[in-house]
C-alpha cells in the first residue's frame, strides 16, 4: 500500500517536472488567447438568438446550404439575368436623348457644373460633346433610343428605364463593387450571393448563381463582384468558361466509372462531415456541398451549357458565334440556365470604357462596334424570354457601373484625337424588364445637358432594394449576422422604386 | 402703407404676446392659493395681476388686428375672442377686488379660480386656431381619438375607372379632390388666407384679395397654377415651402383643366383631357397574384417525402401556406405519380411539370386543384385533348404549353375560362398555323412567339 502511494507520488512528481515555467506560461497564453479568439470566431456564424423569420433557417440547411428556400414574401420574379456592361456605356449615345447638348457641342462646359467635382481624367474646363448618334422614339411607350441599338428599339415596350441613376464611385473597380455588393470596398457579398443565400437553387444539379463573361477580360473589380463576402463561400457565383468546355474536367477520367466516383466522393464527404462535427466550420460544409454539386453537375451541365442543340432560328435570332467567346452565346446560355431553374445569371461584357484614347474606345467608332455586339443578343434575349412566357417571372437588369460625361474627355487637359467621354457618376441610365416591372415606363430625368438628375434620382441601394423586393425579400429585414451585427445588402439605405413596379 | 404694415406686424405679434398673460396670471393664481399666512403675499398677487391684465389687453388688441388682417372667418375665432375678452375682464375684476381687500379671502379665490378656467379655455381655443382643432387628439391612439369624437379621416384617394374614365367629371372627381388635398387647409371658410377660398365653385371663380385665380384656357397666366410652378424658394410659391407639395400629376391635371376652359360641369371626355395625364389617377388593379386562402400550412416534415423523390415542394413564400411544386429534377414524373400529390391538392398554387412524361389524361386530376394559379406543362407530349377540364381551375391565371402538340382546336375550349390571363403556346402546332379570329379577339395575353430580328444594315458594319 505504501509502495503504491509512493509510486503515484513519483509519477505526479515526474509529470510536474515536465511542466516547466515556460510550459506554464505558454499554456496561459494560448488559453487566454483562445478565450479572446472564441467570440471572434463565433461571430462569423449567423446568430441563432435572432428569431426573425427573415433569417434563413440555417439549421435545416446545414447539410445542404443550397437547398431551395421559399422567399419571405410573395415574389414577382424567381430568377434574375443581370447584364453588366463593364466599363460603363454612354447613356448619352443610347437612351438619354439631349437635343440641347447638340447645340452646345464643342462649347466650353459651364464652370458651375465642374465646381467641386472630380473626374477620372478630365482636367480644367472641357468642351461639351453632343450626342454622336441620332435618336428616335420607339414603341407604344415612345421611348427614345438611338440608332446605335436598332434591334433593342423593337423591344422598348418590355422595358422600364431608370434615367437618373447615380453612384458615388468614379473608378471602375470600386464602382463595380458598389453596383454588385452595395459597398465600394471588398468584403461584402454580391447581389447574386444574397439571392442564392436566401433562396438556394431550384435545380439540385446546377448551381444557383452562374457567371458568364465576354469581351476578352473579366471586370476590373475582379471576382469579388460575384464573391460571397462574409456569406459561406458556397453562395458565390460559379464562373463558367465562355469558350471551350464551360466547366473543366466534367468528363470522368478514363477507367473511372461513375459508381466508383460516387464512392470516392461519399468517402471524402464522410471524412469532411467528421471534420465539421469536430470544428463546426461552415466552410467544411461548403466543401462537402461542392463535391456533391460537381458530381451532380455532370448530369445536367453538358446539356444545359451546350448551345449547339438549339435550333438554327434561335442561333440566328441571338446572332451567336458558336465556339467563340461571345456575349450573344452568353445571352442564349442565360436563357437556358434560367429555364433550368438557375436563380441568378450574371453576365459581364467587357470593353465599354469609351474614353476616346484610340479607335476602339472612340464613342463613334469602337463604342458603336460594342453596341453591335450586344444589340441583337439583348433584343433576342427579351423576345425569347417573352415567347416562352419566362419574362413573367424572370427579371432582366441592364447597366454599367456608372455613366459617361456630357463633356468630351480632355486627358491631361489636351484635346484628343478621338471622341470620348469620361466616367460620370451624377446621372446615368439603367433599365429593367420582366417579372414585376412596369413595362414601357421610364422614371427619372436629367437636365438639358444630361449632367445631373432633375427628378427621379435613384441610388445603387435603391436598385438593390427594388430587386430584392421583386425576389420576395424586404431589404431591411434580409440580414446576415457577421462580426457581431446584422448586415444588409442595402446597408442603412435603399428605397424601393415603386414608379417602375407593375 | 407704413401704418398698415405696422398694424399687420402688431397683429402677428399676437401668438407671442399671448404667453405673457398666461404666465403672469397663472403665477398670480398660484400665489393666491399658495399663501398660507393670509396677507403676506397680497402685494405680490397685485403685481402679478396688474402685469397680467396689461398683457391680456395687449394680447386682445393684437388678436383683433390679426383677425382683421389675416382673413379669418368670425365663426372660427368667435370662441377664442369671447373667452379672451372674458379673461381680460376677470383679471381686471380680480385686480380691483385685490386692492380693496387687506387679506386673501374667499372672494379673491373664487374670482381667480374663474379666471384660471377662462384662461385655460382662451389658450386652448387659440392653440386650436394655429395648430388645428385635432392637434392634441391626433397623437392619441385611434380608439382614444374616437372617444373624443374625432374619427380619423382616411385621405380619399382619387380613383378613376380605367375603362370608363371619359365619364368621370373633371371638376368634381378630380380637380376638387386635388384642391382638397393640397390647398383647402389654408383656403377654406375657416382659414381664408389671402382672402381666397377654394371650397366651392363660386368662391374659386371669385378669387382672392389679389383678384381672380383662374384665367380660362391660359393656365400659366392663372395664379392658381403659376404660383405652384414658381421655384420653391420664391416667396409667392404655393403651397408654402414648409407645407406638403402637390404631386406633379396633380399640377399637370389642374393645368390641363384650365387649358381646356376650366369648366365645372364637363366630363373628362367632353373636356378633352388626355388619357396619359389620367393614368396616375387610375384605380390600381387589386387582383392578388395568388388566391387569398385560410388554409393551414402543411408541416415541413410531411414535405420530406417529396424531397427524397426529387420533387420540389415548398411554400410559395414563408408567409403563405400555398405550395409550389416543381419536377425540374424529376423528369420521370408520370400520371401514376399523381397519387403522391393528392394529400396537398388543396394547397398547390404553382405546378411545374415541364419536361415530364405526363399525358393528357392528367388534366382530370389537375382540374381538382382549387387554388392552382400557374400551370407549366411545356416540353411534354400533351395534345391538349382534355384541356377543357382546366375550366374547373377557377384560379388558373397562367398556362404554359410551349413545345407541346396543342393546336387551335384543342385550345379553343379555354376561350370560356373564368380567370385565364396568359397562355403560352410557343413552338406548337398552334404557333405554326395561322391564329384564328376568335383567338385574336380573346383579350388575354396569348403568346405564340416565333419572333425574328431581320438583319439591319448597320449591324454588319465594322466602325
Amino acid at each position: 500500500m505504501l509502495g503504491l502511494e509512493r509510486l503515484l507520488k513519483e509519477l505526479q512528481h515526474r509529470q510536474l517536472e515536465e511542466q516547466t515555467r515556460r510550459h506554464f506560461l505558454l499554456e496561459c497564453v494560448s488559453k487566454m488567447g483562445g478565450l479572446a479568439l472564441a467570440p471572434l470566431l463565433f461571430s462569423c456564424e449567423s446568430n441563432p438568438k435572432i428569431p426573425a423569420t427573415q433569417q434563413v433557417a440555417l439549421s435545416q440547411r446545414t447539410l445542404n446550404p443550397l437547398s431551395p428556400q421559399p422567399p419571405p414574401h410573395l415574389p414577382k420574379a424567381k430568377s434574375i439575368i443581370y447584364l453588366h456592361m463593364a466599363g460603363s456605356p454612354s447613356q448619352l449615345e443610347l437612351f438619354d436623348f439631349k437635343p440641347e447638348l447638340v447645340k452646345y457641342d464643342g462649347k466650353a462646359c459651364p464652370e458651375s457644373l465642374l465646381e467641386g467635382r472630380k473626374f477620372a481624367f478630365i482636367r480644367g474646363v472641357p468642351n461639351l460633346l453632343g450626342p454622336q448618334s441620332s435618336f428616335r422614339q420607339h414603341g407604344e411607350s415612345g421611348a427614345w433610343v438611338s440608332d446605335y441599338l436598332p434591334h433593342f428599339s423593337k423591344v422598348v415596350d418590355e422595358v422600364a428605364f431608370l434615367k437618373a441613376v447615380h453612384t458615388d464611385q468614379f473608378n471602375h473597380g470600386p464602382a463595380q463593387l458598389f453596383m454588385h455588393t452595395g459597398s465600394p470596398r471588398l468584403g461584402r457579398p454580391s447581389l447574386g450571393s444574397w439571392v442564392t443565400y436566401g433562396l438556394g437553387t431550384e435545380n439540385q444539379n446546377l448551381p444557383g448563381f452562374v457567371v458568364l463573361t465576354s469581351g476578352g477580360k473579366t471586370p476590373d473589380a475582379g471576382k469579388s463582384v460575384w464573391g460571397s463576402g462574409f456569406l459561406p463561400s458556397v453562395y458565390q457565383g460559379v464562373q463558367c468558361r465562355s469558350k471551350g468546355d464551360p466547366v473543366l474536367y466534367l468528363q470522368d477520367p478514363k477507367g473511372i466509372s461513375r459508381d466508383l466516383k460516387q464512392n470516392i466522393i461519399s468517402a471524402i464527404n464522410d471524412v469532411n462531415k467528421l471534420e465539421y462535427e469536430q470544428y463546426g466550420d461552415p466552410e467544411t460544409l461548403a466543401r462537402i456541398n461542392q463535391y456533391e454539386m460537381a458530381y451532380r453537375m455532370q448530369i445536367e451541365v453538358p446539356e444545359v451549357m451546350n448551345i449547339n442543340d438549339e435550333p438554327a432560328y434561335i442561333h440566328e435570332l441571338y446572332g451567336t458565334k458558336p465556339g467563340e467567346e461571345a456575349f450573344a452565346n452568353n445571352c442564349l446560355l442565360a436563357r437556358k440556365l434560367v429555364e433550368k431553374g438557375v436563380r441568378f445569371v450574371q453576365l459581364f461584357d467587357w470593353g465599354w470604357d469609351s474614353h476616346g484614347t484610340d479607335h476602339s474606345t472612340a464613342i463613334d467608332l469602337g463604342f458603336r462596334n460594342k453596341c453591335n455586339e450586344i444589340d441583337r443578343p439583348i433584343a433576342a434575349l427579351l423576345m425569347d424570354l417573352k415567347q416562352r412566357g419566362m419574362l413573367e417571372d424572370t427579371l432582366v437588369v441592364w447597366g454599367g457601373e456608372f455613366g459617361r460625361t456630357p463633356m468630351q474627355e480632355n486627358r491631361e487637359g489636351k484635346t484628343m484625337g478621338y471622341k470620348g467621354r469620361d466616367h460620370h457618376v451624377e446621372a446615368f441610365t439603367m433599365w429593367m424588364a420582366g417579372g414585376g416591372i412596369k413595362n414601357g415606363s421610364s422614371f427619372g430625368e436629367t437636365d438639358e445637358l444630361g449632367f445631373g438628375a432633375v427628378s427621379g434620382k435613384v441610388s445603387v441601394h435603391d436598385i438593390h432594394a427594388t430587386i430584392l423586393q421583386l425576389m420576395g425579400f424586404n431589404h431591411e429585414q434580409f440580414t446576415y449576422d457577421f462580426q457581431g451585427r446584422p448586415f444588409r445588402l442595402t446597408d442603412v439605405e435603399g428605397h424601393i422604386i415603386q414608379e417602375i413596379l407593375a | 402703407m407704413a401704418i398698415l404694415a405696422l398694424i399687420e406686424l402688431l397683429g402677428r405679434m399676437h401668438p407671442l404676446l399671448v404667453h405673457l398673460p398666461i404666465g403672469f396670471l397663472i403665477f398670480g393664481i398660484f400665489l393666491i392659493f399658495y399663501s398660507k399666512k393670509e396677507n403676506d403675499l397680497l402685494p405680490a398677487v397685485r403685481l402679478a395681476v396688474i402685469l397680467g391684465l396689461l398683457a391680456a389687453i395687449a394680447s386682445a388688441i393684437s388678436g383683433w388686428l390679426l383677425y382683421q388682417s389675416e382673413g379669418f372667418a368670425f365663426e372660427t375665432v368667435r370662441g377664442h375672442l369671447i373667452a379672451g375678452v372674458i379673461t381680460s375682464i376677470l383679471s381686471g375684476w380680480l385686480l380691483w377686488v385685490s386692492h380693496r381687500r387687506t387679506a386673501i379671502d374667499r372672494s379673491i379665490k373664487w374670482i381667480s379660480a374663474a379666471l384660471g378656467i377662462a384662461l385655460l379655455i382662451t389658450g386652448h381655443l387659440g392653440g386650436n386656431l394655429t395648430h388645428g382643432d385635432d392637434y392634441l387628439v391626433e397623437v392619441l391612439p385611434e380608439p382614444v381619438q374616437s372617444w373624443f369624437g374625432y374619427e380619423p379621416e382616411a385621405p380619399k384617394p382619387i380613383a378613376l375607372d380605367p375603362d370608363q374614365w371619359q365619364e368621370a367629371l373633371v371638376y368634381e372627381d378630380l380637380v376638387m379632390p386635388i384642391l382638397q388635398q393640397n390647398c383647402v387647409s389654408c383656403h377654406s371658410p375657416k382659414n381664408k388666407k389671402g382672402g381666397l377660398m377654394l371650397t366651392s365653385i363660386e368662391a374659386i371663380q371669385q378669387g382672392g384679395e389679389n383678384g381672380p385665380v383662374l384665367t380660362k384656357e391660359n393656365p400659366l397666366e392663372s395664379p392658381l397654377i403659376a404660383r405652384m410652378l414658381l421655384p420653391l424658394d420664391h416667396e409667392d410659391h404655393m403651397p408654402p415651402k414648409e407645407k406638403r407639395q402637390p404631386e406633379k400629376a396633380h399640377i399637370e391635371l389642374v393645368k390641363a383643366w384650365i387649358a381646356a376652359g376650366a369648366d365645372f360641369s364637363k366630363t373628362l371626355g367632353a373636356a378633352g383631357i388626355e388619357k396619359n395625364l389620367l393614368v396616375p389617377f387610375f384605380k390600381k388593379e387589386s387582383i392578388p397574384d395568388f388566391p387569398i386562402t385560410d388554409l393551414a400550412p402543411i408541416p415541413v416534415d410531411s414535405l420530406k417525402v417529396f424531397a427524397e423523390k426529387g420533387i420540389l415542394v415548398e411554400p410559395i413564400s414563408l408567409d403563405n401556406s400555398l405550395l409550389k411544386v416543381s419536377c425540374i429534377n424529376f423528369s420521370a414524373f408520370t400520371d401514376a405519380d399523381w397519387e403522391m400529390l393528392k394529400g396537398i391538392s388543396s394547397h398547390v398554387a404553382w405546378l411545374d411539370l415541364s419536361g415530364t412524361a405526363v399525358s393528357d389524361s392528367l388534366m382530370v386530376h389537375v382540374a381538382g386543384l382549387p387554388n392552382l394559379t400557374v400551370l407549366k406543362l411545356s416540353n411534354t407530349a400533351l395534345r391538349g385533348i382534355l384541356l377543357e377540364k382546366l375550366n374547373a381551375n377557377t384560379n388558373l391565371k397562367r398556362l404554359y404549353l410551349n413545345q407541346t402538340e396543342v393546336d387551335w382546336n384543342t385550345l379553343e375550349v379555354l376561350k370560356t375560362h373564368p380567370r385565364l390571363m396568359g397562355l403560352f403556346a410557343y413552338n406548337t402546332p398552334a404557333s405554326k398555323s395561322e391564329t384564328p379570329d376568335w383567338a385574336k379577339k380573346w383579350g388575354i395575353k396569348l403568346e405564340t412567339g416565333g419572333y425574328q430580328l431581320p438583319v439591319v444594315e448597320t449591324e454588319k458594319v465594322v466602325y
